[in-house]
């Protein structure tokens, strides 16, 4: 699963155009989709490492909301 | 495993690459590690949905400091001129004339000849005998000859299209500075390979002189023994590497460069500047595909709007960054003010109905591609105009580039050259 540390994350969008299925949307802030396929390569694309592997602690789902 | 060199250069932004391409031409042994896929930090490009969008650069400045250390260097300078300056003011699109241009806005925008002429004859006095003082914003000095909000909105959008930040967070005399030094970046242009094509290019340089580029290699600490930097600890492919070097140059930001080198090792006066100065400067931008284009210029720089400062068509004539018969339209915005906290949303939902107003039919012909949010550790510039801290460190051997950095009288990419032609100078001198 992927999440997005929303502590971290400026909504500079960078990793929108890495999310091969378009689950990743970013207005502000970044949103991982029910449509990630866990193909990580987002992950790489954050010059902040704001989108991580796992489970946002605290938080219920992967998206980060 | 350890690894040697002259120097180390940690980020691939343009600071970075501008001064590893001039350190490497002249002969000194030069490795650069970046801790992305690709190169260039904020200048640099990413394919997206064939279109070639930004990272964060929409143009580079032409025939100043950046063309010069290409030139110096032998790198390719892939620009083609963009122009000439158009302004939208109070519904109306002017065309600024090569001289007189700020004659020629006041004149349109003001209502007030009289206001108008104490702003200019004031303008006059202050390039051609001293600069105010930095202890009036620009606003508040402007704001002693006229209240006309015309003539205002035209500074602000001069201000936050170029300067990064507001007219009220400029110091008066650093934005004349920048007029003097730079001419307000009157001339840029675009690149048709999109602003990647300029670390590329550099990065050449850089290879071509035996120098090295890692990608994907993340620096988890500066060293330093003694106060006197010795090198980093660096991550990549798996490896933990040691780069021992006798210079480091951070293209990180003056806050990440104190972290990666430890708070500890650290003068507490540079630290008091730097947490009382050193802030990022916020900034919107919005990629914009369409099948047509959205504007009848390259750029139009907008007054009087909520948020959006300026828009820039670079289709037109560099199509290869959008797929055949298609255009890009990139729109700059600054948010009410650039301190902290930032309600991005709020600010850019306030662009969204900018741009509606700006391009008839947004909804049905323009798709927004991404919509840009660049503060806090990836901000517009690392540090506001006039608030920026000096190259060189209290760690002996260990400096910053980039726009955390700034000379003064400069701003973004010009910034970033500057900065490491200051470094570049200063490390010939010493080694």
């Amino acid at each position: 699963m992927v999440f997005v540390d929303r502590k971290r994350c400026v909504g500079c969008a960078m990793c929108v155009p890495f999310c091969s299925v378009g689950a990743i949307a970013c207005f502000g802030v970044a949103h991982v989709g029910e449509a990630c396929n866990e193909c990580l390569l987002c992950l790489e694309s954050c010059p902040l490492k704001a989108l991580r592997e796992g489970k946002a602690e605290g938080e219920g789902d992967a998206t980060g909301n | 495993m350890r690894q040697e060199t002259e120097v180390l250069i940690i980020g691939s932004g343009m600071g970075g690459m501008c001064a590893a391409a001039l350190l490497a031409a002249e002969g000194l042994d030069t490795i650069v590690v970046e801790s992305l896929p690709r190169i260039g930090g904020r200048c640099s490009t990413i394919d997206y949905r064939g279109f070639k969008c930004t990272t964060g650069v929409i143009g580079p400045e032409m025939g100043g400091a950046i063309e010069g250390i290409f030139r110096k260097v032998g790198a390719r300078f892939d620009v083609r001129p963009a122009g000439p300056p158009h302004y939208l003011l109070g519904g109306q699109v002017c065309e600024l004339p090569p001289k007189g241009g700020l004659k020629m806005l006041l004149e349109t925008a003001s209502k007030s000849p009289g206001e108008k002429e104490k702003v200019l004859k004031a303008f006059s006095r202050a390039l051609a005998w001293m600069e105010p003082s930095g202890a009036l914003s620009l606003k508040d000095w402007l704001m002693q000859y006229t209240r006309d909000v015309n003539i205002l909105n035209i500074f602000q959008t001069l201000v936050s299209a170029t300067m990064i930040v507001n007219a009220d967070e400029v110091p008066a005399g650093e934005y004349f500075r920048f007029v003097k030094g730079l001419g307000g970046i009157r001339h840029f242009g675009f690149c048709p390979r999109g602003s990647i094509a300029l670390p590329e290019a550099l990065a050449e340089t850089v290879r071509s002189r035996e120098g090295d580029l890692w990608v994907g290699a993340s620096v988890e600490a500066i060293l330093s023994e003694n106060g006197v930097a010795k090198g980093a600890k660096v991550s990549w492919k798996g490896k933990d590497i040691e780069i021992r070097a006798r210079v480091v140059i951070s293209n990180a930001g003056p806050r990440k460069t104190v972290r990666l080198a430890g708070k500890e090792n650290f003068d507490r006066g540079y630290l008091m500047e730097m947490e009382q100065n050193v802030r990022p400067a916020p900034v919107f931008c919005f990629q914009i595909a369409a099948q047509e284009p959205l504007i009848d210029q390259d750029y139009l720089m907008v007054t009087g709007a909520r948020r959006v400062n300026a828009l820039f068509q670079p289709t037109r004539l560099c199509p290869e960054l959008a797929p055949p018969g298609r255009h890009l339209l990139f729109a700059g915005a600054a948010p009410e003010s650039s301190m902290p906290p930032l309600n991005a949303k709020k600010e850019m939902g306030l662009c969204l109905e900018d741009l509606r107003d700006l391009i008839p039919g947004f909804e049905k012909r323009a798709e927004i591609l991404l919509a840009g949010s660049y503060h806090g550790g990836w901000p517009g510039m690392h540090a506001w105009p006039g608030k920026d801290l000096p190259q060189k460190t209290p760690i002996v051997n260990l400096y910053n580039v980039g726009d955390g950095v700034k000379p003064p009288g400069t701003t973004g990419l010009p910034a970033a050259a500057a900065s490491a032609l200051r470094v570049v100078e200063d490390i010939q001198a010493s080694l």
